[in-house]
């Protein structure tokens, strides 16, 4: 279970309103690539993960991807308050504010809803964390493109944070990947899937 | 029910009373007597953490005490439980 900590795991404290640049990096809150997707992905993969140290993976990104997902969210609040009904029609943001004003709700750049069919949950160890570490070079790709699209210092400093943290996990995944392939036969991975056809557990 | 199990139970019952009586402050903040259970709770769930964790390993990730191994990814997880 969790409970919550009043705080974030990395300071976001944007001074400017700036509905132009909420209406990309919203894309990390409810997007293909973005956090809630990452979360839901890891935390749903782990219980037929077969490995401790990969279940432990699974278990402790998919809850820092929690505290990401509130990052970004508070970044997308600060840049959508006190905006001005100008700056809302200027920005483009009108498409989005029509529908929910200044509240957060999970969706893409393009406007698409958040939606489960951007993660996995196989089934199988290999093509589960395969999955995990193209979805965090997803993730740094898009950052990459949020860190193109913006200038201001405020919120360049965290978005750079969040990036970092995918090269992270990206490393943990493929060690994890490793660790799995060590328990496997050397001679064909694929002889059996380690979450479904129960080998001797270690 | 063993030691552990037991505990383990006491801290799952501890942690429920606190967080409900969390959740009726939420609308009652002042409300003295509330308070006063709040902390009384608080007070036997933090003890009995400390006791489970001393003795059967960490229920939260900062709370690994072994100096030589890492045992925060020791099995059973919590799904992992036997019926």
């Amino acid at each position: 279970m969790w409970t919550y900590e009043k705080k974030l795991q990395y300071p976001v404290k944007i001074k400017c309103p700036n509905p132009a640049a909420a209406k990309v990096i919203m894309t990390q809150y409810g997007g293909p690539d973005g956090e809630l997707g990452a979360s839901m992905r890891y935390l749903s993969q782990r219980y037929t993960m077969p490995y401790k140290e990969a279940i432990g993976v699974l278990n402790d990104v998919g809850t820092e991807e929690l505290a990401h997902l509130e990052m970004v969210s508070a970044i997308v609040h600060q840049l959508t308050r006190n905006m001005t009904m100008e700056q809302i029609k200027e920005s483009g943001f009108d498409t989005y504010f029509v529908d929910h004003t200044a509240g957060v709700w999970p969706q893409a750049a393009s406007g698409m809803p958040f939606t489960s069919v951007c993660f996995a949950s196989k089934g199988d160890a290999i093509t589960d964390l395969v999955e995990d570490m193209a979805a965090e070079q997803k993730a740094r790709t898009t950052y990459d493109n949020i860190l193109r699209l913006v200038d201001d210092p405020d919120i360049i400093d965290p978005i750079r944070f969040l990036r970092q943290r995918e090269i992270v996990h990206f490393q943990r995944f493929g060690e994890a990947l490793r660790i799995v392939q060590d328990k496997l036969d050397s001679k064909n991975f694929y002889a059996f899937n380690p979450e479904f056809d129960r080998p001797k557990r270690r | 029910m063993n030691t552990e199990q037991e505990l383990f139970k006491n801290i799952q019952i501890l942690e429920f009373v606190l967080y409900d009586a969390g959740l009726y402050l939420d609308t009652h903040p002042t409300d003295q007597e509330a308070l006063c259970y709040y902390h009384n709770y608080r007070d036997m769930l933090a003890e009995a953490i400390d006791e489970y964790t001393r003795c059967y390993g960490p229920l939260t990730m900062d709370a690994v005490l072994s100096k030589n191994k890492w045992t925060w990814i020791e099995k059973p997880w919590p799904w992992e439980m036997e019926a």
